[in-house]
Formats: structure tokens, sequence, C-alpha cells
């Protein structure tokens, strides 16, 4: 069982491992703040066009946008339980349960892709291309390009930790990681649950909200 | 084990909020949503991310965080709700405009 | 790793030899550890890492200065006098996004910061040395991005790319806002950087009421840095994707609201000025204390400023929208909230006199910058209160006035605090003293070049010329005329301290490990610090301001 490398910066691991989690609390506190601005304009063109806005949402799949939530809550136990598992010194079970986790992310970005396919097929654009007959006016064409903004960049950000949920999910197979060093693996779960947490706010906005 | 008392409490508010949302009871929509969601946000937060266990500090970036994005929305939907429109005065006609000597 | 305790052995300027369990390559300064163009490129120690920032940031400091030259030069005449029109809004673009990103928002933090902050708590490098060198090459993937754009004639926007001329101008504004997102990733690097260093690296006995009042100022800086400039980055990220695909997003046409772009914009900008005269105040908090061999009158006042600054800055951006079609109730609210962002500065400004009263003041070259900086920054600071004030920002928005204020603080403020930790730091980065002579002359020359350019702006402000204006009235153009022939001096007097400093470099006279006699941290190291700054954890007994005590005593 090893404790893994002491960076030669750092006087003890304590601190080192102390560094890296604030490390990663300050970066991921700056992610939050992006998506502030996402939502500042949502919520500003909301009060604008508040019938709109809420017109626009009953339009979108409440039942697939609750299935997402749910399909990423879980990725986040699964997530959440593979540090326990490392902790417990049981690496391969880790490595399963991140290998479940990306699962689920794929089964969201899958979701996600048909609900676009579906408003693509309605003529539902971001921009300038939107041409559904059934929600006219300013009010929805903003709704729906601030949905594939939103949406979109969140996207990314899945994929984003997807990869990273990969990399330390061969770590962990590759028994890198011990109950006394698994600081990687806990970074890349942090920024999982970042993503989790914005979906949490995403949803509501997009799919609850509606008239 | 805590781990899967906080998903269920997890999944029991998103099924609360789908069921809530099906209703509809004017300003308390969003009250209610966004209530839930912070709540839910709280269990990730606290339990699944150990920001219990951690040091204070990182608590201190999600307070900080959450304040400023507190701050940016509140004062940009303010703008929009308190925008006044004035409607325009007489206009003068030419004889009333004072020329300079 | 053993935390043993090793002081820098010096006793007044005399070095003496270290104990001997201590490998003695451990002390080779860091300019000669290793050697070859490798041993720079990929290297993980953040002096040399500053040290490459430094010369792109001067670089950057002088592009951006020529930029402002051509524009002054332009403003001659009120007809065309070496450009066009449309090169000129490109010019005064280039000039705003060159200062701003590529000098102001890195130049005292990521050139001063990277090298003396470590080494001011006792560490031997920051904490993900890695993550330091990335952001040197973001921040020059940044530059060249940004610059590059020039080459398709570069964005006419304006720095502040409004929209929506922004979304439908048909210059290069998305590789210019993609620069720009590039350098805030940077900025989060070194502000993450910066604070969990800070945190987490300080040595055994330094509280956070013993570190020098730099260290607050970096710190306060990097809170902004870090949850300023995503808002930015998303801001600029819709402008790209809305100018490339006309999604529409502010387009009024299509129901949008341009002024909700300002809002996102400024979030950031407004604190980002608080980026940008943070450190510079830092810096002038070490200088007071060292050349008026003085401990602030007030330590506890200066750090929790420095925070103050931080944190209530955030709440006043709409100051920039007064006239833009904000509502009545948001205005009042930032007006008020602006107000008390000046408190804290202010109270910097008082505590800094105050540490001068009953001290021994030596008129060195960064002193004498200190000097500069009050006056300046003061001038500059009341007239930030002058046009926070809504009635009174009707008339002076957009105009020359607004101009003059902040190039009073950002030249005035943040420049001049560049330049004095550029001389104050300059023996402990080179081991090399610079000509005073030269020095007091060329900060002389500096201030006055300064005041010429830029005080006729608040004349020309007032009496209504606009500003981004390529022609104007006549009646202007004496002012205007003085504002040039002040840029021109300023210029050359910047050229000349360019060139005083680069003498000292190679023939200046070799340095002592602690010329001014500070009793700031940092100045316990060797003449160059070595590689790792210290053989060992140093245990640090003392405050960072102890001139109570006899040198030899603050160096035991």
């Amino acid at each position: 069982m090893h404790e893994g490398p002491l960076h030669p910066q750092f006087e003890n691991l304590d601190r080192q491992k102390d560094a890296a989690r604030l490390g990663m609390w300050a970066f991921l506190g700056s992610e939050a703040l992006l998506f502030t601005g996402l939502f500042a304009l949502y919520a500003a063109y909301r009060t604008l066009y508040p019938d709109a806005f809420a017109a626009a949402a009953s339009h979108n799949d409440v039942k697939l946008g609750t299935i997402n939530t749910f399909i990423l809550l879980t990725s986040s136990f699964t997530v959440a339980l593979s540090v326990h598992e490392v902790r417990l010194g049981r690496a391969r079970r880790a490595a399963l349960l991140l290998l479940v986790s990306i699962l689920l992310g794929f089964v969201f970005l899958g979701v996600k892709l048909t609900e676009y396919a579906e408003h693509f097929r309605e003529g539902i654009f971001p921009g300038p291309s939107y041409r559904y007959e059934g929600l006219t006016g300013y009010g929805p064409r903003l709704f729906f390009t601030l949905y594939f903004l939103m949406t979109g960049i969140h996207a990314l950000h899945v994929t984003a930790g997807m990869g990273m949920l990969a990399w330390v999910m061969f770590g962990a197979w590759q028994h890198r990681y011990s109950p006394l060093y698994h600081t990687p693996l806990e970074l890349g779960a942090l920024y999982w649950h970042l993503v989790d947490v914005i979906w949490i706010f995403l949803w509501p906005c997009l799919y609850l909200m509606h008239a | 084990m805590r781990y899967f008392v906080v998903w269920l409490a997890l999944m029991g508010l998103a099924l609360l909020s789908f069921l809530f949302s099906g209703s509809h009871h004017g300003i308390f929509d969003i009250v209610f949503a966004l209530v839930i969601a912070v709540a839910k946000t709280a269990l990730v937060a606290l339990f699944f991310m150990e920001l219990i266990e951690h040091r204070f500090i990182n608590s201190m970036v999600v307070l900080v965080s959450a304040g400023l994005i507190a701050l940016l929305l509140s004062l940009m939907v303010a703008d929009i709700r308190t925008r006044r429109t004035f409607p325009r005065g007489p206009v003068p006609t030419e004889a009333e405009i004072p020329t300079a000597k | 790793m053993t935390s043993g305790t090793y002081e820098a052995d010096l006793v007044g300027d005399k070095e003496v030899a270290p104990p001997s369990h201590v490998p003695t390559d451990a002390l080779v300064d860091y300019l000669r550890a290793d050697r070859g163009i490798r041993s720079w490129l990929l290297t993980t120690d953040h002096k040399r890492i500053a040290l490459m920032f430094y010369v792109v940031i001067v670089f950057s400091l002088i592009l951006g200065g020529v930029f402002a030259l051509l524009l002054r030069t332009e403003l001659l005449t009120p007809e065309r006098t070496v450009m066009d029109a449309v090169t000129y809004n490109r010019m005064f673009t280039l000039h705003g996004v060159t200062m701003v990103w590529l000098f102001m928002i890195p130049a005292i933090p990521n050139t001063f910061g990277n090298f003396v902050l470590p080494i001011m708590l006792g560490a031997k490098d920051l904490a993900f040395p890695r993550l330091n060198l990335a952001s040197f090459y973001v921040y020059l993937l940044g530059c060249v991005v940004t610059l590059g754009a020039m080459v398709w004639g570069g964005a006419d926007t304006g720095w502040t790319f409004y929209v929506p001329y922004s979304t439908t101008s048909q210059s290069a504004v998305v590789p210019v806002v993609l620069g720009i997102f590039i350098f805030g990733i940077s900025s989060i690097m070194t502000a993450v950087n910066f604070i969990v260093t800070t945190h987490t690296m300080r040595s055994a006995n330094l509280s956070w009421f013993r570190l020098p009042l730099f260290v607050w100022a970096l710190y306060g800086t990097s809170v902004i840095m870090l949850l300023a400039t995503p808002v930015l980055g998303l801001s600029v990220i819709v402008v790209a994707l809305d100018h490339a695909f006309h999604l529409g997003i502010f387009d009024p046409a299509l129901g949008g609201d341009p002024v909700l772009f300002q809002h996102l914009f400024w979030f950031y900008s407004h604190p980002a000025v608080y980026i940008m005269i943070l450190p510079a105040q830092g810096v002038m908090s070490e200088v007071v204390c060292t050349f008026s061999r003085r401990q602030p009158a007030s330590y506890a006042a200066i750090a929790i400023s420095s925070l103050g600054i931080a944190l209530v800055g955030f709440g006043t951006w709409g100051h920039h929208m007064f006239v833009a079609g904000m509502s009545e109730f948001d205005a009042n609210v930032f007006g008020v909230l602006s107000m008390f962002v000046a408190i804290f500065s202010a109270i910097k400004v008082f505590t800094w006199v105050a540490t001068m009263h009953r001290g021994s003041i030596h008129f060195n070259t960064p002193m004498l910058y200190f000097f500069w900086f009050l006056f300046l920054f003061v001038f500059g600071g009341m007239t930030g209160v002058a046009v926070a004030t809504e009635s009174l920002d009707v008339h002076w928005h957009d105009t020359y006035f607004v101009v003059a204020h902040f190039h009073f603080i950002m030249v005035g403020g943040t420049l001049t605090g560049f330049l004095a930790a550029v001389h104050y730091w300059f023996p402990k980065m080179f081991g090399r003293l610079y000509s005073e002579r030269m020095g007091l002359l060329t900060s002389f020359a500096v201030f006055t070049g300064f005041v010429l350019t830029f005080f006729p702006q608040f004349l020309l402000g007032n009496a209504g010329m606009p500003r981004r204006y390529y022609s104007y009235p006549a009646r202007y153009q004496w002012l205007n005329v003085l504002s040039t022939g002040g840029a021109w001096l300023l210029g050359g007097a910047l050229v000349l301290t360019l060139v005083n400093l680069l003498v000292a470099l190679f023939w200046g006279r070799r340095a002592t490990a602690n010329p001014w006699g500070s009793r700031g941290y940092e100045w316990m190291t060797p003449v160059l610090p070595p590689k790792t700054n210290f053989a060992a954890t140093p245990v640090i007994g003392r405050g960072p301001y102890d001139y109570h005590r006899p040198e030899e005593e603050a160096h035991a």
C-alpha cells in the first residue's frame, strides 16, 4: 500500500492533499460562475417574456428531462461509491462503479441527442433558423436559443467529466490508488458532482417551470 | 450506506419536484422548484462531495460563489423588472425655443 | 524531507557559509542552477516563470504604448493625420485589448507575484508549479491569437465589445474575443495557484496576520480573478457564437436586450480594474514601509481593505451603465455601492501617509514612484467617485473625462505600481543595482509626461469631447495637441526607464542581499535566491515590518 508521490514543494502529504482539494474546489467555483452568466440571461429573459418562456418550457419533454435527472443523480451516487470503495481497498470494484457512471453519462447524452433530434424535426433550432410554427414570437425563440446554449455547454462539461472519470477508472483498475492515496479519483469525482449540480438547476429552469 | 440514503433523498426530492410541477401555484412554482434544487445541491455538496468533512475554506469557496451568483442574478432581474418608460413630453415649437443673444 | 531551520545567514551585508548538512548545490542561484534553453522553457521554478512572463509583459506594454502613440498622433488634427477612421477604430480597440489583457491584468501578479509570493510565505515554490508553467503558455497562446487577429485587421468595437455592434461588425471580432477567453483561462490558473499556495504553504509561524501586505493584495486579486473571469469568458463566448451563427441573443429586432450583455461584461470588467489596482497597492504597502523604515500605521486596516475592495468591488458594475438604458432602481443601487468601495482605497491612502509620519524617508526610485502614485491615485480615485455620481455621469459618460479618470488609475496607479515593483525587486531578481540618479530622472519624466497627457483630457471631457471619436471640432485641438505631446514624452520616459534598467542588468553594480535594509521576508534570501528558495523551510520568528529590530536581529 503506497502513499503516493510527495511533490517537493510540499511539507507533507496532508498539506499536499489539502492543496489539491482546495485547488479543485476553487476551480469548481469558477465553473459555477461560468454557468451563472447563462442562468442570469435566462432569468432576465424569463422576466421579460414570462408567458412565452413558460409555454416554451411546456414544449420540452418533461419526462425525458426527469429521466436525465435521475440518471445524473444516480451517476453521482456511483461515483461517490467508487471513492468509498477505494478507501476500503477495493480498487477494481471502484473502477467498475466508475464504468457504470460513465455509461450513465453516455445514456444522458443519448437522451439529450434524441431530444435535440426531436426539436430539429419540429424546426426548433437556435437563433435565426428557428421555424417552429407552434410557438412564435420573440420569447420562444430566445428560450430555445438559451436552451441549446445551456444544455450544449453543459453537455460539453459532461463529456469532459466522462473523460476525467475514464482516466481515473484506468488508474483504479491498475491499482494506482490505495486507501492512503486516491487524490486524483477524489478530484475527478468532485468535477462530476459539479456537472450533476449544474443539471439540478438546468432541469427546473428548462423543463419544470412550464405553463 | 449513507451514500445510499442520500441518493434516495435526492431521487425523492427530484420526484417531488416533478410531481409539483404538474400543478400550478403562481410564483410558488419557481420558488418551490429552486428551493428543492438548492436542497439537492446541498445534499450533493455536503455528502457526495464530502464538504462536511473538508476544511472550512472549501465551504467558503461555495458560500462566496453562491453570494456572487445571487448578486448577479438579482440585479439583472431587478433591472428588467424596474425599468420604466416615460411618455414623450410635449415637443417645443420653433417659436418656443429660446435663441442665444 | 525534514523540516529543519535554515535562515539566510546574513549578518549585515556579509554572507556566512551555511551549516555543513546543507548540500551546497541547493544554494546555486536560480539563474545559474540549470543551463540550456529547455531548462527555461520547461522550468517549474516560479522565479524563472516570472521572468518569462516579465519579458512578454514588457513587450506587451511597449506594443500597447505604440498603439496609443499612433492614435494620439492621429488626434493631433481634427482631420486625417496619419490613418483613416476605420483604422483608428481598430487602433483604439487594439490599444485597449492589449493594455487590459496582455499587460495590466497579468503585469504585477504574474511577474512579481510569481517571483516573491512563495518566498514571502517561506515556501519552496507555488502549490502547483506545472500549472504555473501552463498558465504562462496559455497566456502566450492568448497573445498569439489576439494579436494574430491583426492579420485580419483586428476588431473595431472598442475593448468593451458592446452588442449589437460587436455581433454584426465585419471586423475580426471572433479571433480577438477567443484570444481574450484564452487569457481568462490563464488568469484562473494563476488565481487557483495563488489562493491555494497562500492557504496551504505558509511556513510554521506565519499566521495570516504576519503575512506581508503584498500577499493580502495578491489574495484579494486572486479571488476576483477566480470568480469574475468566468462571467467574462461566458459573455465573450456568447458574442463569438452570436457573431458566427447570428443567434440574435442580444438583437433587439429579435426581442433581445443589448443591455444584458453589458451586465455580464461589466460584472467582470469592473472587478477587473481591482485586479489591476490591488497588486499595485500591495507593492506600495511594501515600498512605503521599507523606505520609511516603519511598520504600517495599521496593518489590519490595509489587510482587511484588500479583501473589502475585492468583495465590495463585485457589487458596483452598473456604474458603467448609468446611461445605457438600465433601470433607475438599479442605477441607484450601483451608485450607492460604488461609493462604498471607495472607502477602502481611502483607508489605504490614509494609512500609507500615516506610516510615513515619523519615519525615516529614503528617496529611492521606488519611493518616488510611491509619491507619484499617491498624487495620481488620489486624483484618479476622486474623479472616480465623481463619475460614480449618476447625475454627473450623465454629462461625463463616454467623454474624455472618463478616459482621463481611468488612465489616472491605470497608468498613474497600476503602471506606477509596476514601475515601483520593477525597481524595488530589481536587486533581488537580478543581483544588480540600477542608477538611482537615472531612476530619479526617468520617474520624474514619466510623471510629467503622464500629467501632460491625461490632465488635459479631463478638461476635454468636461468641455464635451466624446471618447473614441476620430475627428472633433477645432476648438478642442489645443488640448489634444497638449495631450499628444505628453504622450510622446511619456513614451520617451518609459523607453529611457527601460534603457536604464537594461544597462543596470548587464553593467550595474552588484547588489547585496538586502540593499534597502528591508525587514521583508524575501530579502532574507541570498542575493539571488537559490532554485528552491530555501534549503529547508525557514522558521520566521518575527513580523514582516519589524523595523524596531536592528537588522542583525531581524536576520538572526
